[in-house]
């Protein structure tokens, strides 16, 4: 009881610091690239096509966007950049907790940092769509390259293309999104957390912006080393043909690559939170 | 009877000795005071006294236990290693109810009446934040002190406080041995150590000696 008790205080107290954190404002210039890039582009659409979108769709859109699943993961590595925090109020909790029990900690904190950055994500999302509540794709979304053909393969049709509509319902479209994207930020969090803790902060950073990087680079390029990095395996709609029922690289193998990603990042943590030393401690809580 | 024992202990940290061949005992009930200049390696031998750094050889015990063997860190010890940091958003109290937590072993009044004693307002809304030097330095002193801890390692404690709070401080590490607690404090300060301690060991280069 005392260590779920624990846990839980370490978890708290750092996501109370993370949310207050004046960096959080970062958050609101991500959903204004969002609106421009994804968001209106689609409800030019619904005005053309003179129906509405599901609300959902916006944000299937967001997670299947190129430029957007590069700039996400860009503002949450910001967000977490200085974590897990080594201040002088780390000394006091850890003292208290003992190591395991900090860290884990630090684990459920990363967890809800991650889920509270795609609920606003996702909330911001729903709030600008205009669209109405539904379980199905939008005509404006599956219809709307017949009615006007000479937009076909434009950037707003990449935004939601057929690979996606034409293979999954709405609802496993955002949930599948939801999940990779978690485990995307996930995994790199979980790079910054252990170049933190063994004391080299700004390489764990630096990795971590060059596997985005690199994900950006093959995955414009359609290489199949693409699916080397996590970027590919998070946008859903690139492991689909566009009309046969085939897919072009199993969905399951994404799970299974972050998986074992996670898996072997996690087992990275806890040797060096083993090992950790607190030589240095910085001065700025 | 002594309540920490330090044997062989080296720390090596790239190709710089920062401890070498640290031998010394300190016994229970009394202070005890380490001198030295800056980078001597005063408070690298507290962080290994406490568990927080590893050394490369040699072992701590502190109440019969070794430390990073038996346990991770020393149950039963207060500390202030260099700047006490603390949450800073939240008030005095509040950060002390948030770590008073973690162990559980004391309740909002000891808090309060650890408060009080070390000359802060419990009921003071301000944010930690607001607080100056010496405020956070006694806020240090009550976090480590509240949970009454047999063993208090404090790191240059009198920082940033004024002449009555050093007074205030020395008569109330005077009356915590009094009850049998053993101190070991570290300080640029003379006045201090003579005053307080009833040993003093000088640290140099990474070497200890005792010097009273």
């Amino acid at each position: 009881m005392n260590k779920i008790r624990c846990i839980w205080s370490v978890a708290r107290t750092e996501y109370l610091r993370w949310i207050t954190n004046p960096r959080i404002i970062i958050v609101g210039v991500l959903l204004v690239f969002m609106k421009t890039l994804a968001v209106t582009p689609l409800l030019e659409r619904t005005v053309k096509f003179g129906e509405k979108l599901n609300i959902l769709e916006p944000f299937a859109a967001i997670g299947n966007s190129g430029m957007l699943v590069m700039l996400m993961p860009c503002v949450f590595l910001i967000l977490i950049s200085d974590y897990p925090k080594m201040t002088g109020s780390t000394l006091f909790f850890v003292g208290r907790t003992g190591k395991t029990n900090w860290f884990l900690g630090q684990l459920i904190f990363l967890i809800m940092a991650i889920l509270t950055f795609l609920v606003i994500v996702l909330l911001g999302s729903i709030l600008v769509s205009k669209g109405e509540m539904g379980m199905n794709w939008s005509n404006t979304v599956t219809k709307y390259e017949s009615r006007f053909p000479n937009e076909a393969g434009s950037f707003t049709s990449q935004l939601l293309p057929s690979n996606l509509y034409n293979q999954m319902s709405l609802l496993s479209a955002v949930g599948q999104t939801l999940i990779l994207m978690l485990m995307y930020l996930f995994m790199l969090s979980l790079i910054i957390y252990f170049f933190k803790l063994i004391h080299i902060q700004s390489f764990g950073l630096f990795a971590a912006i060059f596997i985005v990087a690199a994900g950006v680079m093959t995955c414009s390029l359609k290489s199949p080393s693409m699916w080397v990095f996590p970027m590919a395996n998070t946008i859903v709609w690139l492991h689909y043909e566009e009309v046969l029922s085939k897919q072009v690289f199993p969905i399951w193998c994404s799970y299974t690559y972050f998986i074992t990603a996670i898996a072997v990042g996690l087992t990275l943590n806890t040797i060096a939170v083993i090992r950790l030393q607190f030589y240095n401690i910085e001065l700025v809580e | 009877m002594d309540i920490i024992t330090v044997n062989n202990l080296y720390l090596t940290l790239g190709k710089t000795d920062i401890l070498k061949e640290i031998n010394v005992s300190f016994e229970e009930g009394k202070i005890h005071g380490l001198i030295g200049r800056n980078g001597s390696g005063k408070t690298m031998l507290m962080k290994c006294i406490c568990g927080f750094i590893k050394p490369t050889s040699g072992e701590i015990i502190v109440d019969n236990k070794r430390v990073g063997k038996d346990i991770d860190f020393p149950d039963d010890m207060g500390i202030i290693i260099e700047t006490p940091g603390f949450i800073p958003y939240y008030s005095g109290y509040k950060n002390l109810k948030l770590l008073a937590g973690l162990k559980n072993t004391i309740g909002k009044q000891q808090i309060r009446n650890t408060m009080i004693q070390v000359g802060l307002d419990p009921d003071l809304r301000r944010h930690v934040r607001k607080y100056s030097l010496g405020m956070r330095q006694r806020l240090g002193l009550a976090q480590a002190i509240m949970e009454d801890p047999k063993i208090l390692i404090l790191d240059e404690p009198f920082n940033g406080l004024d002449k009555d709070g050093v007074k205030e401080m020395r008569e109330y590490l005077l009356s915590y041995k009094k009850q049998g607690k053993t101190i070991l404090i570290c300080s640029h300060s003379a006045e201090d150590i003579s005053v307080l301690c009833d040993s003093v060991h000088e640290m140099d280069k990474g070497v200890i000696q005792v010097i009273n």
